[in-house]
């Protein structure tokens, strides 16, 4: 379910296990605007609709109009975790567990050739 | 020449024979036995993607359809946010795909087309006049709400196997509820008989991996394979077909429903023992076998499975533990097998393996021919020969992601090989050729459907 924030503009992921049947306050993860809302069985019976008061759930993951990621405390839910050794954010390599050469890094757009990294169809 | 080889082959051993006829790099020199069957795969998860990347194995051309730009939920779930493969896609380079993506989306061309529009829907229409069969695991009803259900596809290609996966059936007082692999196990019964005793100090436990979900996208590739026949050999019409993850999950409970319905007796959980069999389960070993590593994982103490059950087999493990009392006091397996005596069986071995590894133990009962398996966590599966020289674990040159370990099909096929291809690639990585080729989408088109983010 996405909550596309009429201010903001921000889409707001409200993933569908916690929000599958809920009721009351989400809160935009770009500009902070409080929406209420209802949903049953994963579907929007009532709003979203403008709010004041404090967020009873925030959303899973959010982005910017131009794909950007919105995440962090207060903003988005962090994502379970278990292991002991979980970070929680991207661990980025290069090379992996046995030293040849895997995409495993943030890219820019100029690092592409089509949709694949540009050292891949290249070479390094 | 063919009859010298055909000679050569009867004068080899099985085990040679086999090695040559199943090898898995010799795969891409024999022919595909779903090759001309297109697919299209509007799957999310797991449960509908490994059922299309089954049929990619084995030959036929899968293309999924994923949400423009950001794809499906899968790819940014598990491991939650950490090993990421770059780019997501040409437009989201920055983010990556989760590695939970890969084991159910091997070999299949990547489009995206946003399903809530009428013009995103007349391509599905388009894509569906031209292919075999049509997979999604949307929550029932949701594709025949857009009108890209079967009921409106079947118009526009009667000859289309529409095959549907979801939770809790298209139909039935139960059907309106989200699913996931580990709702499904609990509901259809798994998880009640998993795991210990609550006197043993357990509960129900669940599975680490997701098996209803990947047995339940081979029981719909079964079903796909079988309606394929039926319009091929038969009929010459498209079936539509349903599959139940929790009822696939009631489907694997053995004897548990016979045993109620003639007794009223609810099957229990044994835990890492079995209600049956004694020996015949898991113990734990008190050395690591890894002390010095870092990871949690690797520091604690090893397990491993013995099976000792049958008379002789038990007289011998206590000949080999060093108690010639219990020998005596649980010489038969009908008396072996009762809770107490378990409670006794089993805290005596461990204690026997108290300060040995999981190595150590087995190369005892190695030596004294009892059957006996450490379990193994993914380090050593991964590095395991006979895993590595059979292919069920292969280091892939994925074309777009570099060198991946990668799990491979974990059958073989002398003539028609399933083979892995690419592990997977970038959201709508393949728009052009494949919505310019089937769906007859112009530059000028593509470029338009791109700029409104409906594909």
């Amino acid at each position: 379910m996405l909550l596309i924030c009429s201010g903001c503009k921000t889409k707001n992921f409200l993933d569908p296990y916690p929000f599958w049947n809920f009721k009351g306050n989400t809160k935009c993860a770009g500009c902070g605007k409080i929406w209420r809302l209802e949903t049953s069985n994963g579907v929007c019976v009532a709003g979203p609709e403008a709010a004041d008061g404090k967020p009873d759930l925030l959303p899973g993951f959010a982005e910017k109009p131009d794909y950007s990621a919105i995440s962090g405390p207060g903003l988005t839910r962090s994502a379970p975790r278990a292991r002991p050794t979980s970070v929680c954010k991207p661990i980025p390599i290069e090379k992996n567990v046995r030293g040849k050469t895997v995409s495993g890094h943030p890219l820019k757009k100029e690092d592409l050739v089509g949709s694949r990294p540009r050292f891949i169809q290249e070479g390094m | 020449m063919a009859r010298e080889t055909a000679a050569a082959k009867q004068t080899q051993s099985f085990d040679e024979y086999c090695r040559e006829t199943f090898d898995f790099k010799k795969a891409f020199g024999k022919p595909e036995a779903l090759k001309g069957y297109r697919v299209l795969s509007c799957t999310q998860y797991i449960l509908g993607p490994s059922c299309a990347s089954y049929l990619a194995e084995l030959g036929a051309e899968v293309i999924k359809i994923e949400a423009p730009r950001r794809g499906e939920a899968m790819r940014h779930t598990t491991p939650f946010n950490e090993p990421f493969l770059y780019p997501l896609s040409r437009w989201v380079p920055e983010r990556g795909t989760g590695l939970g993506f890969l084991g159910a989306n091997p070999n299949e061309y990547f489009t995206s087309v946003d399903f809530h529009r009428k013009e995103g829907q007349d391509i599905v229409k388009k894509l569906a006049a031209k292919s075999d069969v049509f997979v999604e695991n949307y929550r029932p009803g949701t594709f025949d709400r857009w009108g890209i259900g079967y009921r409106q596809l079947k118009e526009i290609n009667p000859r289309l196997v529409y095959a549907w996966l979801g939770g809790f059936g298209g139909w039935g007082p139960g059907r309106v509820r989200a699913s996931y692999d580990i709702l499904g196990q609990s509901q259809g019964g798994n998880f009640g008989m998993t795991g210990k005793q609550e006197f043993l100090g357990g509960a129900p436990a669940k599975h680490t991996i997701w098996l209803a979900d990947y047995w339940g996208g081979m029981m719909a590739a079964v079903q796909i394979l079988a309606a394929l026949y039926w319009r091929d050999k038969i009929s010459g019409e498209g079936t539509f077909t349903e599959y139940s993850q929790v009822h696939g999950v009631t489907r694997q409970l053995e004897y548990a429903l016979p045993l109620y319905g003639r007794h009223g007796i609810t099957r229990e959980r044994w835990g890492n023992w079995d209600t049956q069999l004694c020996v015949h389960g898991i113990i734990k070993c008190g050395k690591s076998s890894y002390p010095q590593s870092e990871n949690p994982q690797e520091q604690e103490e090893g397990y491993i499975l013995i099976s000792a059950y049958d008379d002789k087999d038990f007289a011998r493990l206590c000949q080999t533990v060093g108690d010639g009392n219990l020998a005596g006091k649980y010489a038969k397996q009908d008396i072996r097998i009762q809770a107490k005596s378990q409670m006794e069986i089993y805290p005596w071995l461990e204690k026997w393996a108290a300060n040995k590894t999981k190595e150590e133990v087995a190369a005892i009962l190695d030596k004294a021919n009892i059957i006996n398996q450490p379990v193994w966590n993914s380090k050593e599966v991964a590095n395991n020969p006979h895993w590595l020289e059979r292919g069920a674990v292969r280091w892939l040159d994925d074309p777009t992601y570099g060198d991946l370990l990668h799990q491979g099909p974990a059958y073989m096929m002398s003539e028609t090989p399933p083979r892995l291809k690419w592990a997977l690639k970038p959201v709508g990585a393949d728009n052009e050729e494949i919505l310019g080729k089937l769906a007859g989408l112009s530059a000028e088109d593509l470029r338009r459907l791109e700029e409104q983010e409906c594909i």
